[in-house]
């Protein structure tokens, strides 16, 4: 149970950088996008922390911009470092997909 | 109106309860000094009748904060806030971490309760699972070594503070540095410093209010206990004899005054360099 929660983790990384590639968004979007995508209840308690330890990596930096509910929201984007890092995940990725897939499909 | 929560109310009975002890003592150690002519008995006083009035309207202040500040969120969510503002409290997190934290939690809260989600789908019923992720997102710190740090922040503003009270209290002309307090007194201070405050800070990190409260209440009959008990059956030991009979001054001169002041300010950027280093850890 573990192993799935840290296999998710570094899969939700690599997720969250790919869609903070295609739009520059907050917290909460990136939630409700993720659930469109088929992530199972996605939470804020799972994607907050991870958007947050991206940031502190410098794979990500943040603007403060106005909200209509009350504080202004932080909106995420992509760094330099965090497209290399995106780069760098996707291939692992595809390799690790493609060495699974053979394994499974026997 | 937003009621205050009971998390709050907690706050401020207890902060009017210690501060209420500690008025008390306050008046008994006036009365008893008998001191009437005495200037800076009274003034101590004042001071500390002062400073117990005012750490009530600050405990009062800060919830109230709190409440003007997520009063957007209903009480559930309100609830949950509050628990993590409390958690951040004293935390290993710097004070803009914490700030700008609470901020996008806050956000997080609203944008979840406008889109009709329940605290338990944001959390996923853990509240305390999410505070710890949230605290170490930020890296892996050393809590021990923080508390320490900080206990020597807070032992030599203690001996800087009971120098400068007995200073005045014999006052008759003598310097600074002149002034002894003596053993006894660090017998009780440093236990407060090194082992009070940061399981205060802890207990209220939890919000266990009431642990939080008796903690200096424990310390203080630890103290006074030792005190009777050592005076009445070990007064043939030299350490012991010492603790009760001798004084010495904890800024002797200027050499100590840079010390103690140099020990203070390198405190700060020891914590600083620790949170920096956290984060290469990530």
């Amino acid at each position: 149970m573990a192993r799935d929660t840290q296999l998710l983790k570094g899969l939700l990384e690599g997720c969250i950088l790919a869609l903070l590639e295609k739009n520059v968004t907050y917290g909460y979007k990136v939630v409700e996008q993720l659930g469109s995508y088929g992530f199972k209840e996605p939470q804020e308690a799972t994607v907050y922390p991870i958007l947050n330890r991206l940031e502190k990596k410098s794979l990500l930096k943040s603007e403060k911009r106005p909200s209509e509910l009350g504080p202004p929201r932080k909106y995420y984007m992509l760094t330099e470092a965090g497209r290399k890092e995106l780069e760098s995940f996707r291939n692992e990725w595809i390799g690790l997909k493609k060495t699974a897939d053979q394994i499974l499909e026997g | 109106m937003k009621k205050m929560t009971k998390q709050s109310r907690w706050m401020i009975y207890s902060s009017i309860f210690i501060s209420g002890l500690l008025i008390l003592t306050a008046m008994v150690y006036f009365v008893s000094s008998g001191s009437k002519g005495n200037s800076a008995a009274g003034w101590f006083t004042a001071v500390l009748i002062a400073t117990a009035i005012l750490a009530v309207v600050f405990v009062f202040i800060a919830r109230n904060r709190i409440k003007k500040k997520a009063g957007m969120l209903n009480e559930e969510f309100f609830t949950a806030y509050e628990a993590v503002a409390d958690s951040f409290e004293g935390s290993v997190l710097g004070r803009m971490e914490r700030k700008e934290t609470l901020n996008d939690i806050l956000g997080l809260f609203l944008d979840a309760q406008t889109s009709g989600r329940t605290v338990d789908m944001v959390t996923g019923g853990d509240l305390p699972g999410f505070i710890k992720k949230v605290k170490e997102s930020f890296g892996y710190r050393n809590g021990f070594l923080f508390a320490v740090i900080s206990g020597m922040q807070y032992a030599v503003m203690y001996l800087f503070m009971v120098q400068i009270y007995e200073w005045i209290r014999n006052f008759s002309g003598e310097g600074f540095f002149d002034a002894s307090p003596g053993y006894g007194m660090l017998i009780l201070l440093m236990p407060i410093a090194f082992v009070g405050i940061p399981l205060m800070r802890h207990y209220i990190r939890k919000q266990k209010i009431i642990i939080a409260m008796i903690i200096p209440l424990v310390i203080f009959g630890i103290d006074v206990a030792f005190m009777e008990i050592s005076h009445a059956n070990f007064m043939h030991v030299e350490f012991i004899r010492r603790i009760h009979e001798e004084s010495f001054s904890y800024v002797p001169n200027v050499w100590f005054l840079i010390l103690w002041s140099g020990l203070l300010g390198m405190t700060i950027p020891a914590k600083w360099l620790m949170r920096k280093a956290s984060i290469r850890k990530l």
